[in-house]
């Protein structure tokens, strides 16, 4: 339930922006001749097929979609092409022209169009011009992958960052990167927001830069803000918290994500025979959408009561089929009825089923890889949960070094522990650099005290949690089995840190010290670009976070969304698996 | 906040700076061809597709009206009659512009065009019977309500004289102004279905000339409800037709990243299966001239030898 209720969600307000794309501005006089067909390259498609499917582009008149860089005929249709704006798309742009593949063209760059490259694609086209009715620059080039969860689709930019190889140049090519899709956000999102960040990292470059390109933007076009519906934005660096990045999830979309391939709402589930069946999750998907944030076990109690309302309802209408029991009168009106009902609980089914799959898989790969007890022991609290899962050789290395850095980044294990239990982790051969490269920067961040090792020490936790006893439900094997005494087994919820840095700076009154001497800045305001702080509540927060986000974090600030009442988006440069930030950092120390 | 930028202006100053730039003639745009048989036949279709949406808007707004006084029903029944032949006929082009769609051979991204281009129009137009067959239904229902009302109204006044349902009178005025009328009260009178109907019949001589007039409305309406539901089963049958029509066309959730994947995974498979076959060509010419080597040895041989 937790974003359906929303008003109007960020997935809303990039769909409008991608009709309008597809529409064409001008608005076609006549709707219904307004065939054409659509031509992206990779990114432009990513960007649409995450947010809509075949049958959408149908309704906005596209017959057709095609990537740029695939053989085309001459079809005598008006295009929309939706591109990246780089010379190689140009050019290509450019040749569909000169061979009049399409009776006209709209031009639509994701991202603003460089004068330079306008000036030649210009001068290619003087003959061809005429063909072109529209050239239009959007601020589209992020991807939305959930309801208010968006990725700028840079992947590995942790450790680019932390590269010690990194040097001036490409550090600002990376960061200009991040500012161009944050402020396509911004864009979408559609208010000047007020930006915080912590100081000394990377968040701080991009804070900078995008507060100078935002108030270039303001001055511009001459633009007044609306104090009072102005949100704040958070440019937040993933070091604050590594172990999100790596813990197992005990939510449903957490799961997916981290068990198997799931990229733009397409689950790949590996089959044991070799072979992989694909789900699509449709951004309509009701099932997904109410319940991808609960914990596994919540998840499982609403299919069953999703397939029971089915069975009634279906029961409802093939019994009153009977025909003795129908007056002649009626029956028109209620075959009418049942005629149209179909159709919509058939495609209920669906999901529910396809749910159920993704379900039913998942029950297993979580008793193989022993999930939930890896869950539990990640809190660090049950220090004797770790030691017999390290020692289960059966259990795969990677999820094994991830519990234990987990563990490690609490800050709850002695020295004699770690000695001990790193012992028994590098004599099954694990590969150690991941943690090498974890112990190093704690060792930094204590040495240079700063306050984000703070942040990232998890809160003791006073509650019993006891997901390990959910496990043992799950030994059956069966949904229906688990819901029995499912409601107890719930883990608690808590706050993250990202978490507690946004209740802190969206609801200042209850802030502790750790947000106060974040850098704030204010782009609708001429003059200096940092001012002391004010004090002030905001309704709106967009949360972004420098080297990735996850989604356990995505589910935590939902949650803490709802229950605070604040409206918040969170993204960051890419959505990372958990196994290849683990690879990230492995990397970092080779 | 603005999301998107304007550039064509741009662009257009930039191309006709470029243009005086280079100082020679511009050659003059290149007119495209005209537009392909398809192409003008599934606009056509389209636009007659949303001429019947307007009369059918127009159908809606008059029909709805529940008034007893303010109906309409010489125009009602026109644009019925309209629509339905509009419908019937679009279906039949549509059904010709498939075929054709399925006969003509091009491209194949050609061809899906055209396929989906048909898809649409059968979708618009299924929707356009739809609500035909909506709007019917509610004047049907409309129709029977005020006459249901009438029948109470006019049944208690002449529920004591039952005598004169065969006056003269009454026959030949009905006859004369309405030919349909004769037919309606022999169907009533013979299947029996409707015994307030009858109770009509029975009308007090002396008011005749008043409730004549209210007959014939009430008879008339009654075509009406007649001719609406025929053509309510009419468009029953195209619709349902329709349906299969559209449904064995397409999946409907298709994900838009899927088949442009399988494009380039086609090509690179095809490309593939050419290396292949390739390869085994080249190792064949090498055995050819293997062969052909052994084969000159061996005659070298044979000539020395002899």
């Amino acid at each position: 339930m937790n974003n359906s209720t929303l008003p109007e969600s960020f997935r809303d307000k990039q769909i409008a922006a991608i009709t309008r794309v597809l529409s064409g501005e001008n608005g076609s006089a006549n709707k219904s001749q307004a065939w054409k067909v659509l031509v992206f390259d990779k990114f432009g498609r990513d960007v649409i097929s995450s947010v809509m499917r075949v049958n959408d582009l149908f309704q906005n008149g596209v017959t057709i979609h095609m990537l740029l860089d695939s053989d085309r005929y001459a079809i005598d249709v008006p295009v929309v092409y939706f591109v990246r704006p780089t010379s190689d798309n140009l050019q290509k742009i450019t040749r569909d022209l000169h061979s009049q593949l399409y009776e006209s063209a709209s031009v639509n760059f994701v991202s603003p169009l460089p004068r330079q490259l306008l000036e030649t694609f210009a001068a290619d086209n003087v003959a061809t011009a005429s063909q072109i009715t529209q050239v239009y620059d959007h601020y589209l080039n992020y991807v939305v992958s959930e309801a208010n969860l968006f990725s700028l689709a840079l992947p590995n930019i942790y450790s680019e960052l932390a590269s010690p190889k990194m040097d001036e140049d490409s550090l600002n090519a990376i960061v200009d990167q991040i500012v161009s899709g944050l402020f396509s956000v911004v864009v979408t999102q559609g208010e000047i927001p007020i930006i915080r960040c912590p100081r000394g990292n990377a968040a701080e470059m991009v804070a900078q830069k995008l507060d100078s390109k935002l108030r270039d933007h303001v001055n511009n076009l001459k633009l007044t803000t609306n104090p009072l519906s102005r949100p704040v934005l958070m440019i937040l660096d993933r070091n604050i918290d590594l172990a999100s990045m790596l813990q197992h999830s005990s939510n449903y979309m957490g799961l997916v994500h981290d068990v198997f391939e799931s990229e733009r709402g397409q689950i790949r589930i590996a089959k044991d025979n070799g072979t992989t069946e694909s789900y699509d999750v449709a951004p309509s998907d009701f099932f997904w959408n109410q319940n991808s944030l609960l914990s596994f076990p919540e998840v499982a109690e609403s299919m069953d009561n999703e397939v029971n309302k089915y069975k009634e309802e279906y029961s409802q209408i093939t019994g009153g089929a009977n025909i003795n029991d129908m007056d002649t009168d009626a029956s028109p009106t209620h075959l009418k009825k049942a005629i149209s009902a179909i159709p919509k609980l058939t495609a209920r089914k669906a999901v529910i089923d396809m749910h159920m799959n993704i379900a039913t898989a998942l029950v297993d790969r979580i008793k193989k890889r022993q999930l939930d007890i890896l869950f539990e022991a990640e809190d660090g609290l049950d220090k004797q949960a770790l030691l017999p899962l390290l020692k289960n050789e059966e259990l795969s290395g990677t999820d094994k070094l991830r519990a234990y850095i987990c563990v490690y980044l609490s800050g709850t294990l002695s020295a004699a522990e770690q000695k001990e239990y790193e012992g028994i982790l590098s004599t099954q051969g694990v590969d150690m650099a991941a943690l090498n490269y974890v112990k190093r920067l704690k060792d930094l961040s204590k040495m240079m005290a700063l306050k984000s090792s703070a942040a990232s020490a998890q809160e003791p936790q006073t509650s019993e949690q006891s997901f390990r006893n959910f496990a043992s439900k799950l030994s059956s094997g069966k949904i229906g089995n688990l819901i029995s005494n499912v409601k107890s087994y719930l883990p608690q919820n808590k706050d993250m840190p990202v978490t507690r840095i946004v209740s802190g700076i969206v609801s200042p009154s209850e802030s502790g010290d750790i947000t106060d001497d974040y850098l704030y800045f204010d782009p609708s305001v001429r003059g200096s670009s940092t001012k002391p702080p004010r004090k002030q509540a905001y309704n709106e927060a967009i949360v972004f976070v420098v080297g990735g986000a996850n989604y356990a974090e995505y589910a935590n600030l939902m949650d803490y969304g709802v229950k605070a009442g604040k409206k918040v988006v969170y993204g960051g440069t890419d959505v990372v698996k958990p196994d290849v930030f683990l690879g990230e950092l492995a990397s970092l120390t080779k | 906040m603005l999301s998107v930028q304007n550039r064509t202006q741009e662009f257009k100053s930039a191309v006709a700076a470029q243009a005086r730039l280079r100082q020679n003639a511009v050659p003059a745009p290149q007119t495209r061809s005209a537009k392909s048989q398809f192409a003008q036949d599934a606009s056509k279709i389209a636009a007659e597709i949303a001429d019947t949406t307007q009369m059918l808007q127009r159908l809606a707004q008059l029909a709805q009206r529940k008034t007893l006084f303010d109906d309409r029903p010489v125009e009602i029944n026109e644009l019925t009659h309209v629509i339905k032949q509009k419908v019937s006929r679009v279906n039949e082009q549509l059904t010709q512009l498939q075929q054709r769609a399925k006969q003509s051979t091009g491209q194949k991204q050609t061809m899906e065009h055209s396929k989906n281009v048909v898809v649409l129009l059968q979708e618009k137009l299924s929707t356009v019977t739809a609500g035909f067959a909506d709007v019917l239904e509610e004047r049907t229902r409309n129709i029977q309500a005020s006459k249901s009302r009438h029948e109470q109204f006019i049944s208690a006044t002449s529920a004591s004289t039952q005598q004169a349902a065969s006056s003269p009178l009454y026959g030949s005025g009905t006859a004369s102004s309405n030919p349909y009328d004769m037919q309606m009260q022999q169907q009533d009178q013979l299947s029996g279905a409707d015994p307030e109907t009858s109770d009509l019949l029975t009308l007090p001589q002396q008011d005749t000339l008043l409730l004549d007039q209210q007959d014939m409305y009430v008879q008339q309406r009654s075509t009406a409800v007649e001719a609406i539901e025929s053509t309510i089963q009419e468009l029953g049958g195209m619709f349902s037709q329709l349906a299969t029509m559209v449904a064995e066309q397409r999946e409907t959730v298709a994900r838009i990243d899927q088949n442009t994947d399988d494009i380039s995974l086609n090509v690179s498979g095809a490309q593939r299966e050419l290396m292949k076959y390739y390869a085994r060509i080249s190792s064949n010419r090498w055995l050819m001239v293997k062969v052909f080597g052994i084969v000159i040895a061996f005659f070298m041989l044979w000539v020395l030898i002899s």
